[in-house]
């Protein structure tokens, strides 16, 4: 209940500002956005994100600064917690981005950073991006570069005493292209390179024997995987490089009263991992004030070179024999993941419809691991709502 | 890579249409911008759960994904 109050008063006070800042008229265009997202899924995890947006930005001159904060409230008991004998978990997380940029002519520069802190976890980033515009402003060439630190440790422990560090490099290019009158194309490649270690710090993996590995099921559960692993736990390890390559691709079109977004990208990493994800929406109104979507989603990757469900090894006094890279993560293993759901905007303001607009969103999806432990499949729930006020 | 990229760019550039300004109501729609359904949540959410990344130009955030 704090929380929702943390994010329904954090609109009312952005909102507030419009009575201090537009008294004289002005090309300058405000927008605030409060948004409260709910997700639960059936391994026992819960988070709750209020989170709040603005942007302010003069067209005319050619200049825009927006920002974000969120809360992230998480709730978990999952198989990964149970079945390490840990207890109930529960963390918090603080998000926050900042972000500005100036148009001058056909050329654009815009500059952001974003940062993300939990008590073991610390993420900063920082990036430029750079446009033009080109073909009287029918295509738009756009390349940027970021750098991020990422320092993970231990609940309690400062980071001086315990932290693994990771630093990545992202390089960035798009173009933005009109098709016809009412079509867009904008195809985009990012190269990600990451530096540093990756291992989750709490995470320890069961070994097998060599001849019981193979008898070991994916999906089995905690009770089995404990009556067939050898004796003690291996933390993961994985390699201290990473090479990501990115390919997406963005195809809109406006008919006469809706709207048809899909997205698709491929990607492909140095692990070894392989990935598809296809999104579609289409917006469809209801007169001027009511639009509806129905929003589908679906992922599938393959899992890291190095993934084994059921890794074999030996642990005696003195000596570790263990694969050099293992990893419990599922995130890393082959899965993929099936998402639908609808969504409902409503504009309610009185010049402009939009000035006020709601938006409610739920999201139904269906995660199949395909050589996990513990767990076969998932499914999870997300409810989104959104308040946002624009004005001048 | 930089050969492929310049003339994948080019190719696509030719399949341009000449819009002019006063032909593009539709192109302006809100519902036509890329950050129209951003869900803050749901992204890093997404994020979290897959090992995939990336796909956008701008810098994204960090996540603790401990």
């Amino acid at each position: 209940m704090q929380l929702r109050a943390l994010g329904v008063s954090s609109v009312l006070t952005l909102t507030a500002l419009e009575g201090s800042l537009h008294a004289e008229p002005s090309s300058v265009r405000w927008q605030s956005t409060g948004e409260l997202s709910v997700y639960h899924d059936s391994d026992a995890i819960t988070a709750v994100t209020p989170s709040v947006r603005a942007e302010v930005r003069d067209p005319l001159v050619g200049w825009s600064a927006s920002g974000s904060y969120l809360v992230d409230v998480i709730s978990a008991a999952s198989v990964d917690i149970v079945s390490s004998a840990s207890p109930h978990w529960q963390e918090v997380r603080h998000a926050g981005a900042l972000g500005a940029n100036y148009e001058h002519g056909e050329f654009a520069l815009g500059a952001n950073g974003s940062a993300s802190y939990e008590p073991d976890y610390l993420s900063l980033v920082g990036g430029l991006v750079g446009s033009l515009e080109l073909a009287r402003k029918n295509a738009k060439l756009e390349m940027g570069l970021s750098y991020g630190h990422d320092t993970a440790g231990r609940t309690g422990t400062p980071f001086s005493v315990y932290s693994l560090g990771l630093d990545r490099y992202t390089l960035g290019a798009g173009l933005e292209l009109v098709l016809d009158r009412a079509t867009t194309f904008s195809p985009a490649f990012d190269a990600i390179f990451e530096s540093g270690r990756q291992e989750k710090p709490y995470r320890y993996l069961p070994l097998f024997d060599a001849a019981v590995a193979p008898n070991v099921a994916a999906g089995a559960s905690g009770e089995e995987v404990n009556a067939l692993r050898l004796p003690g736990r291996v933390a993961e390890h994985t390699p201290d490089s990473r090479f990501r390559w990115v390919l997406a691709g963005r195809l809109a079109h406006r008919f006469q009263r809706s709207t048809l977004v899909l997205d698709d990208r491929l990607y492909r990493d140095s692990w070894g991992l392989t990935a598809s994800t296809s999104n579609l929406r289409w917006v469809l109104e209801l007169g001027n004030r009511f639009s509806i979507w129905p929003h589908a989603r679906f992922h599938v990757q393959s899992g890291v070179s190095f993934w084994r469900h059921a890794y074999v090894g030996e642990i005696t006094s003195g000596t570790t024999d263990v694969p050099v890279n293992r990893t419990g993560d599922r995130e890393q293993s082959p899965l993929w993941t099936a998402t639908l759901g609808p969504g409902l905007r409503w504009d309610f303001g009185d010049a402009d419809p939009r000035d006020y607009s709601l938006v409610l969103e739920g999201d139904a999806a269906y995660t199949r691991y395909r050589d996990a432990l513990y767990i076969d499949h998932r499914w999870s729930w997300l409810a989104v709502i959104q308040l946002a006020r624009r004005f001048q | 890579m930089v050969k492929f990229a310049c003339a994948l760019s080019l190719l696509l550039l030719a399949g341009c249409a000449e819009v002019a300004p006063y032909q593009r109501a539709r192109l302006a729609h809100p519902t036509m911008a890329p950050g129209d359904d951003t869900v803050l949540g749901r992204d890093h959410m997404q994020a979290v759960q897959e090992g995939a990344m990336g796909g956008t130009v701008a810098a994204s955030s960090g996540c603790g994904c401990n």
